[in-house]
């Protein structure tokens, strides 16, 4: 595998010098992008393995671009927020943004996150040889592994990568609590950071999603501040 | 109060129209001679009339000629009429019906206007003397709806008073409805722009008027026009200074990741470096809460939230954080309650409170939180209580703690880390979302911090969420 290339679209061009300085060292290429529209395209044209995107651009909606590139690719994201602002983050991760980071960043919080969001998305990646010819399946929701496709009663449901692997993990613990932590370091590869409620807006947009059981009442049972189970 | 105003003026208008009515109609009655008594006193001329010319016909060409008067009168008027000599038979010498012979006689005795009448007609019967002195009797019979018009005059009134009520009324309602209706809408549009709605407008529905109360609509038009630029504008600045602020903080933070890359750094320095960087950070965070708090300018989601819930992911997060100062924060009392509001904020609220007594707490020592449910003065409540086992607050500073940027004591205050916000954001939350704060020393040390709530009851009121700052 050669240098991996990130593409940052972020409007402060300082900023990027910095980061792309500091990921250099790390061993990443990194290319600054600071309008909008260009920013979609290269985005989308494969030449990269991961997308940082700054939501708060002047002019367009980081919201916005994120839609358009979730309209078309899979390529991975990380998306910049305000400290602070929970909407903001959650939306991101509902439109399908992959993590978040809250600016300003520690550095090595950017190059930890981009690693892990690498890690996951290299794994779903491998080639077809390589894949485990699994299926996975409860009720009417049926789990393809090696595609990474799901079907709900025979209708196929998209789900991001990170809805995938929570469903995987709670599916394969079906009747039984995961915790929280678990399902951070199985789906975000990384640990739970206090008050972060990421895995939670990513299970009710996965339980959005399935809808609930044949039979009525819920797929996915929350346990407070514990963690969730997925109903037997 | 809108139906107050509406049916003030229909009834104020109402009754003195219908007072003016009565009024009017009593003095007319009272002044003039009575209305039964003129008709009857017309219909008495008239009949004494076609008596004598009757008479006078008969000495000039006898029962014929009275005949053909007789029937050019019932011709013209509908009335038949005969007349009889004082032996109470028919000059013309035909037949006479009984009523007819008993009321002539009756005339002829009394010498006045006599009257019988069945269901369909009425029979009058007037005496009078000839020239020669002769006396004769005009006996009349008429359909009974005429002389109903004339002397049904009580129903009359009933009537004249039912069409002046009824005309009265629909005036009235119009009129009150022309009031009180370009009211209602600037009441609703008030209410509306009081829970934070600046798009709203009157002009609309106020239709064609050009009067008072379209003037007043525009004016109020313009008004929320102003208030929704200023909103506007101050919402952009708000996310310019984040923006602004934090782009020089976002480098800051990438430098000294670049500084630490190289291993020659004095790595106290940049430590220092990151933690006053962090702590700028985290004051802008909250001032641009605080000020979102304060316009009211975050859209408030208005859902139930189960307390409880809160304050235990809000422990075990705290906890998690206290274990590495050996600390620890532990919830002693666990009541079930919900209350409406925004979960997001309420939890930051909790969560403030309950990091300021993780940070005052003593070394070795546990923060303790108690949920408890409230019955104070019948109006169901929660109460989160939560206290650290620290120095507590002098007396005299217990009212100012939730004040902006207030400190107890500069060394203390400094060292624990905190930037002077969290007490003044969970204060304006919880009030909120109608709620008190209240902060006290424990007798044997530490400070306690109750939040209180007004619970979920089973009928929840949809009351807006404004901030009453």
């Amino acid at each position: 595998m050669g240098v991996v290339r990130v593409l940052l679209v972020d409007d402060d061009v300082e900023l990027a010098e910095l980061v792309g300085e500091y990921l250099t060292r790390e061993g990443f290429a990194l290319d600054p992008e600071t309008d909008g529209t260009h920013a979609l395209d290269r985005a989308v044209s494969g030449d990269y393995q991961l997308t940082v995107l700054d939501v708060m651009l002047p002019g367009v909606s980081g919201f916005d671009l994120l839609r358009g590139i979730r309209a078309t690719s899979k390529v991975p994201v990380l998306m910049l927020t305000a400290r602070g602002d929970d909407v903001d983050r959650i939306v991101g991760l509902e439109l399908g943004a992959d993590d978040y980071l809250s600016k300003p960043f520690n550095p090595r919080e950017l190059v930890a996150r981009i690693r892990a969001i690498l890690r996951r998305t290299q794994t779903e990646a491998r080639g077809p040889g390589e894949r485990i010819a699994e299926m996975l399946g409860l009720d009417d929701v049926a789990l393809d592994l090696g595609r990474r496709t799901v079907r709900r009663a025979g209708a196929a449901v998209e789900l991001t990568a990170v809805e995938f692997t929570l469903l995987e993990l709670l599916l394969r613990a079906a009747g039984a609590v995961v915790r929280r932590d678990e399902l951070a370091r199985g789906a975000l590869g990384r640990a739970l950071l206090p008050f972060d409620r990421s895995i939670d807006v990513h299970v009710s947009r996965l339980r959005k999603k399935l809808g609930p059981r044949p039979g009525g009442g819920e797929r996915i049972t929350t346990l407070r501040a514990v963690g969730y189970m997925y109903t037997r | 109060m809108m139906r107050g105003v509406f049916l003030k003026i229909l009834l104020w208008f109402w009754v003195s129209l219908v007072l003016v009515a009565v009024t009017l109609e009593l003095t007319i009655t009272a002044t003039t001679t009575p209305f039964e008594e003129r008709v009857h006193r017309f219909s008495d001329n008239a009949l004494t009339g076609q008596a004598r010319e009757a008479v006078v016909l008969l000495d000039r060409g006898g029962a014929p000629s009275v005949d053909r008067f007789f029937v050019d009168l019932q011709h013209r008027t509908g009335i038949r009429a005969v007349l009889l000599n004082a032996h109470v038979s028919e000059v013309g010498g035909r037949p006479l019906g009984p009523t007819a012979t008993v009321v002539a006689t009756r005339a002829l005795e009394s010498g006045q206007t006599e009257m019988e009448a069945d269901g369909q007609t009425a029979v009058k019967a007037r005496a009078v003397t000839a020239t020669d002195g002769r006396r004769y009797v005009l006996v009349a019979t008429m359909p009974i709806g005429l002389l109903r018009l004339l002397y049904d005059a009580p129903s009359a009134q009933l009537l004249r008073l039912l069409a002046v009520l009824l005309t009265a009324a629909v005036a009235c309602y119009g009129l009150a409805r022309y009031v009180a209706r370009p009211l209602a809408t600037l009441r609703a549009a008030t209410h509306e722009l009081a829970q934070g709605n600046l798009a709203v407008r009157v002009a609309p529905g106020m239709g064609s008027r050009t009067d008072e109360f379209a003037d007043l609509g525009r004016d109020f038009d313009a008004m929320a026009e102003r208030l929704q630029g200023l909103m506007t504008s101050e919402r952009r600045l708000l996310r310019d200074i984040s923006h602004e602020l934090r782009s020089p903080l976002a480098r800051l933070s990438v430098a000294l990741g670049l500084a630490r890359q190289r291993p020659t750094g004095d790595s106290a320095a940049l430590d220092r470096i990151e933690r006053e960087a962090d702590r700028l950070n985290a004051l802008i965070g909250q001032l641009l809460t605080l000020a979102r708090l304060e316009s009211g300018a975050r859209e408030s989601a208005r859902e139930i939230v189960e307390v409880l819930a809160i304050v235990r992911e809000v422990a075990e997060d705290a906890d998690f954080e206290a274990r590495g100062r050996r600390r620890a924060v532990r919830i002693v009392e666990a009541a079930d309650a919900s209350v409406v509001g925004d979960a997001e904020l309420l939890r930051s609220a909790v969560e403030n409170v309950v990091r300021n007594a993780v940070r005052h707490t003593a070394d070795g020592t546990a923060v303790e939180i108690v949920v408890r449910r409230l019955y104070d003065h019948g109006a169901p409540g929660v109460r989160i209580s939560v206290r650290d086992h620290g120095g507590g607050v002098p007396h005299r500073a217990l009212p100012y703690i939730f004040e902006p940027f207030y400190r107890v004591s500069e060394a203390r205050e400094h060292s624990a880390g905190g930037v002077g916000l969290g007490l003044t954001i969970a204060h304006r939350t919880v009030r909120l979302h109608g709620g008190t704060v209240s902060a006290g020393n424990v007798p044997d040390g530490g400070l306690v911090v109750e939040i209180d709530l007004p619970a979920q009851t089973a009928i929840s009121r949809r009351a807006p969420l404004v901030a009453r700052v």
